[in-house]
């Protein structure tokens, strides 16, 4: 198997790669490759120029203060999945991607940069109302999760620009999160993901973010269920009956494959959002 | 002679340390020096005549050595029952018909270069104008015959074996009950772990050689001949180590085209070897899968559970060449009313062209298909009598002499009520509060934890049997030579044999049974495999038929050899070429025949959780027991059962090719989803039963293909059991199994 | 372009094109045929090899990002001819059949129990999610870890 023919370069800190891009404004920049070298592999991407910024020092870290989390864009999802200080979804969603092997190599920025609908990150992010810091050759930007996810493949990302950092809140007090997700078995891609987060406060929840991936052309925030939700008591009820909700937010665009309908896919929308409801509110207390 | 007693014995494998070490060399592995690459290009087209082929541009390409095609091979068909497929589509054939393409997997070319890459890339360059001809993919379509596949067979129907037996008025008058069913059974893909590659060159014997995964080296070396228009004994054949095979090494793959290329590099004068490896993807496109069938059938039974009529049809989707497709018809004929008596019978069974891919041997071979539909039946009778489904398959199960549908007698040491109680007992059938039931996370599929009310659990249990060795008259022989080496006493024992080391670990058994056979100990037998060169005939390694033809072949050799030693001769050999009790094959208008000489049995029950809410099933504990006869090396029988479950777990619940239009649309292990390690039972517990077969080695039994047959209409009681729903088709996908709850009310 | 890099004790440097792929590089330049592909896709993990420490798959990673690694392969597990204990596990426990996911399959083991050694079997089967066997059912392959992992220092 031999991926389509392209030029190699190596950047070895985020000056260099932004250099590097704006000298190659078409290329593909790769972290740990896996996103791009499985497509490569079956011909389904080509890029003539790929920017390597797999070494780059500058984007690994993963930092928390003040109830802030910071995580730079060459962070594993290894390294994420085995961190205390990222929300509980998130973690949660880094340990479910591929396999161990998949999960040493792929990073975090690689996987959003990719926007592929079946991925579980974005999903949560969206969920967590995470901020995608950028960097490119005109300064940084801060994009909130739900406009940097634009459509299929697609992000808000311009030309020249990178993600260089994922940032969110760290589930505070009373508050808990969850991913739970009906995965393709051999990809181990989310055809069906639901993030939430919760806080409950006199057994009342008081703030609830949910939002659903998979099924959809991008990550999709699901607001019908937090508003169907805030101000209720936290019951197994409440939950089940607030969960139904996503349905109003799915849209039109829901996607079926062999493996899965839309139809079913449409119907697991609502089971795996009961279920990361049940699990973040179980958090929450 | 009183045989030599042979002691069960776990003998860690003899190809162990290289494959734990990297060493074990498969055919891509082989990389002798000044190895020229090799591609084959795929017709892509399910049916269409070629009208042109320009291969300048391929040629021109820097690097490219040669390009064969149609017009190159001596003898243009081969097939492993009747030779109705060209080695290549295209001009200028030696054979008619052969313009015409049936099958996306059909050759058309093979690319000869210097390098992996510049072959791909002329591969690329090939320009061919095809004129689209109208495709049929549907059975019942196809057997109207309004397009014909075949010319020259002038029907869709390859072949159709009917069954009448006894008085079918006089058998449903005297039923109480009946239950018809409609059944359908889908592909499957074998997904051995190493795709198809080989190595093709010309030996210092000038001889044509393939170095290859196979099943069957003499199988092997005479399609070649025949293709090549050489005597056979110009083809060797080599085969490796081998990365599973399943059945699905049967057939040919790159035999043929490597042969070919080997020879007419040679001729240009050019004796270098050539190696070709398959991707995945060419690997799951290019070979034949496990038939998908339909079945409809009617049973009939008195309220005390005596079964008295049987009626079925049975379609096989044989795809575009016949490959094993009669054969496995003959067993799925005969399996489709189960282990058991069946006073009047009306049975007819078809294997029918279309242009989708070949159907072929799998593991089971018809058997899976033909048990599917019965064993459902029988739970489904039991459920409506009111009898326990352990009750009623042991008042209807065959015994010793017991009357087949073909109306001849069983073949003496039928075991099938006693694995049949032990599999009950090992389960605690009847036993509703002994169900293993775990906390559920689903894990592989589902992230979080179900709900505990969206869950429901169940057992079932299904049984099998399985022929041993070739059916229906097809000649059936296992060629062994011992040579034992030595002066006063003896040293060192060889043994050459043909029989194929596919990763079930014949080559360890074969040389345990050696050693016994001999009375040496097994550290002083030495192995001379699969090298058509120095080992005779074997057979194939399929129906379950190795260790138990091997070991006759064995023990009569040994025996030759050890009168040859006594009589001083020094290496004393001995050779044998064993053949068991004939088979007849089915008489046309009855059905009546003798089918076979050995079989095995084996029952399975399971235990599994449902998630109404997902229709997710999740597998808790699968207890197999199997009659085995003899257990010569019990793990290695108890891998083999582990194997099979699993295979057939990822049959009922996952696996699921789609093709469209003749063409495979999931050809990848991103999209086809066999079983991982996190998707499998919790538990899977290997019952080997040793009832000896009066005529078997040791009073061995072949086993690997049995612990397949029964798992799937077990899964499916199961399921019924917790949930009152009976699935008619497999895979039980998610999707699959919420829809048909939601129909019934259940979960959503 | 050029690469280099330490594959089981020795350094090894090559020119070759940006697109080669690891297990290309391991097979075909150095011709250590252990490590296999089965699949293309990044699904079956045939092609599982060491990467500076972890368990990393060869056909989803260029020759050219592993320049200056450490590299581990099957060939290079043993220490001389005494086997390491996963290898003696999966030959003692026939945690193979066919053989052919077995360098992966140990590759991917070794470096679980390395980092855990007292996994239960659930935490074992977690950890081979990313290695096919279409052989053995997997049970043995368990019982494999299981009987390595004691050697290795779990099992308390």
């Amino acid at each position: 198997m031999y991926p389509p023919k392209f030029d190699y370069l190596r950047a070895d800190s985020a000056a260099n790669a932004l250099e590097l891009l704006a000298a190659n404004p078409d290329a593909k920049v790769m972290a740990g490759g896996h996103s791009l070298i499985p497509a490569m592999n079956l011909r389904l991407a080509d890029p003539g120029t790929i920017i390597d910024i797999g070494r780059v020092a500058d984007f690994k870290f993963l930092s928390a203060n003040d109830g802030y989390v910071g995580i730079g864009s060459g962070t594993t999802h290894a390294e994420v999945a085995a961190s205390s200080d990222v929300p509980s979804a998130l973690s949660e969603a880094a340990g479910l991607i591929g396999d161990p092997q998949v999960r040493n190599r792929g990073t975090v920025g690689g996987n959003i940069a990719h926007a592929d609908p079946a991925s579980d990150l974005p999903t949560v992010l969206v969920a967590l109302d995470a901020t995608i810091s950028t960097v490119s050759g005109s300064g940084t930007r801060m994009i909130k999760a739900g406009d940097f996810f634009v459509d299929l493949f697609e992000t808000a990302l311009n030309d020249g620009e990178l993600v260089a950092e994922i940032s969110m809140n760290q589930d505070g007090a009373n508050t808990g999160s969850a991913y739970a997700k009906l995965s393709n078995p051999a990809s181990r891609y989310a055809m069906v993901g639901a993030a939430a987060r919760v806080t409950v406060e006199g057994g009342v929840f008081t703030a609830v973010s949910v939002a659903v991936g998979g099924l959809t052309p991008k990550a999709q925030a699901a607001p019908s269920v937090g508003a169907a939700l805030v101000g209720q008591a936290a019951t197994a009820d409440n939950i089940a009956a607030a969960a139904a909700a996503v349905q109003n937010d799915l849209g039109d665009d829901v996607m079926g494959d062999i493996h899965a309908s839309a139809d079913y896919r449409r119907q697991m929308a609502t089971v795996f959002v009961k279920r990361a409801l049940t699990k973040a509110t179980e958090r929450a207390g | 002679m009183i045989p030599s007693p042979i002691s069960s014995h776990s003998l860690p494998r003899v190809d162990a340390l290289g494959k734990v070490t990297g060493q074990a060399c498969y055919p891509g592995d082989i990389t002798p020096n000044n190895l020229l690459h090799g591609k084959v290009l795929f017709s892509g087209q399910p049916h269409a005549r070629m009208i042109s082929m320009d291969l300048s541009a391929a040629l021109a390409l820097p690097g490219v050595v040669a390009i064969f095609t149609a017009k190159d091979v001596p003898n243009n068909e081969y097939g492993l029952i009747m030779p109705d497929q060209p080695v290549m589509v295209g001009l200028g054939s030696s054979k008619p018909h052969s313009d015409v393409s049936l099958w996306e997997g059909d050759h058309v070319a093979v690319i000869v270069a210097e390098t992996e890459l510049a072959a791909a890339q002329a591969r690329d360059k090939i320009e061919i104008e095809w004129e689209q001809l109208p495709i049929v993919t549907d059975v019942r379509e196809a057997m109207k015959d309004e397009i014909i596949l075949h010319p020259w067979h002038g029907s869709n129907i390859l072949h159709k074996y009917q069954i009448r037996k006894g008085d079918m008025a006089a058998g449903w008058a005297a039923a109480d009950v009946v239950v018809e069913g409609s059944y359908t059974l889908p592909y499957q893909e074998h997904a051995y772990l190493q795709p198809e590659a080989g190595l093709g060159y010309i030996d210092e014997e000038g001889r044509v050689t393939i170095e290859i995964g196979g099943q069957w080296t003499y199988e092997d070396q005479e399609q070649v001949a025949h293709a090549l228009g050489l005597p056979a004994d110009q083809i060797r054949i080599i085969y490796p180590a081998i990365g599973g095979a399943f059945g699905g090494r049967e057939d040919m793959s790159l035999q043929i085209v490597l042969g070919l290329a080997a020879l007419r590099l040679q001729e240009r004068g050019i004796k270098r070897p050539l190696r070709i490896i398959w991707s995945r993807e060419e690997s799951i496109v290019g070979h034949h899968k496990r038939h998908r069938a339909v079945v409809h059938t009617k049973w009939g039974a008195t309220k005390e559970g005596m079964i008295t009529a049987v009626s079925s049809e049975l379609i096989l989707d044989s795809g575009s060449y016949a490959y094993t497709s009669t054969k496995v018809l003959g067993n799925a004929h005969l399996m489709v009313t189960g282990p058991y008596v069946i006073p009047n019978a009306h049975l007819d069974s078809y294997a029918v062209t279309t242009n989708n891919v070949p159907g072929g041997a799998f593991r089971g071979f018809g058997g899976p298909q033909g048990a599917f539909a019965a064993e459902n039946q029988m739970n489904k009778l039991a459920e409506k009598l009111g009898i326990d489904p352990v009750e009623l398959r042991l008042k209807n199960v065959l015994h010793d002499g017991s009357i087949l549908t073909v109306q001849s007698p069983m073949p003496p040491g039928v075991s099938i009520d006693q694995v049949i109680e032990r599999c009950a007992a090992e389960i605690g059938w009847g036993d509703s509060n002994q169900l293993s039931v775990n906390g559920h996370q689903f894990s592989s599929i589902q992230s979080l934890i179900a709900n505990p009310q969206s869950l429901c659990h169940g057992r079932g249990i299904a049984c099998s049997f399985k022929n041993v060795g070739f059916s229906f008259g097809a000649p059936e022989r296992c060629e062994a030579t011992i040579a034992l080496h030595g002066q006063r006493e003896i040293e060192r024992v060889v043994l050459y044999h043909g029989a194929a080391e596919v990763g079930q670990g014949s080559h360890t058994v074969l040389k345990q049974m050696a050693a016994a056979a001999v009375g040496v100990d097994i550290s002083q037998v030495e192995l001379v495999m699969s090298d058509t060169a120095t080992s005779g005939d074997s057979g194939s390694v399929s129906a379950s038929r190795m260790t138990w033809m091997a070991g006759n072949s064995i023990r009569g050799a040994a025996e030759k050899a050890l009168a040859a030693w006594a009589s001083e001769e020094r290496p004393a050999k001995g050779y044998v070429r064993f053949t068991p009790p004939p088979t007849t094959g089915y008489a046309e208008e009855t059905g009546e025949c003798m089918p076979n000489f050995a079989y095995g049995y084996v029952a399975e029950a399971v235990e599994l959780t449902v998630d109404v809410e997902t229709g997710h099933i999740h597998v808790d504990k699968v207890v197999c027991a199997n009659d085995v006869g003899k257990a010569i090396n019990p793990m290695l029988i108890q891998g083999q059962i582990e194997g099979a479950v699993v295979q057939a777990h990822g049959y009922s619940l996952m696996e699921n090719l789609w093709v469209e239009n003749g063409r495979i649309r999931n050809p990848f292990f991103s999209q086809y989803l066999i079983p991982g390690i996190k998707d499998i039972p919790d538990h899977v517990e290997s019952v080997i039963m040793e009832i000896p077969d009066p005529i078997g080695p040791w009073g061995a039994r072949g086993m690997a293909e049995m612990p397949f047959m029964p798992l799937a209409p077990a899964i499916i009681a199961a399921l019924h059991d917790a949930t009152g729903v009976w699935f008619d088709e497999i895979p039980l996908t998610p999707a699959r199994v919420v829809a048909k709850l939601r129909e019934h009310g259940i979960g959503g | 372009m050029k690469v280099s890099m330490t594959v089981n004790g020795k350094t090894y440097t090559r020119d070759v094109e940006p697109r080669m792929l690891l297990v290309h590089f391991l097979r075909d330049e150095l011709g250590m045929t252990g490590t296999n592909i089965g699949c293309d896709t990044s699904q079956c993990g045939a092609c599982t090899i060491h990467m500076n420490g972890m368990a990393v798959k060869s056909c989803t990673t260029l020759a050219v990002q592993a320049d200056g690694a450490t590299i581990t392969t099957i060939e290079g597990l043993a220490n001389g001819s005494e086997l390491h204990p996963m290898q003696k596990a999966f030959w003692e426990n026939h945690g193979l059949q066919c053989g052919y996911c077995t360098p992966g399959m140990i590759m991917a083991a070794t470096k679980l129990v390395e980092n855990n050694p007292n996994m239960t079997e659930a935490e074992i089967r977690h950890g081979l999610e990313g290695n096919i066997c279409r052989c053995t059912g997997y049970e043995n392959i368990v019982r494999s870890v299981k009987a390595a992992a004691a050697q290795m220092g779990g099992g308390d």
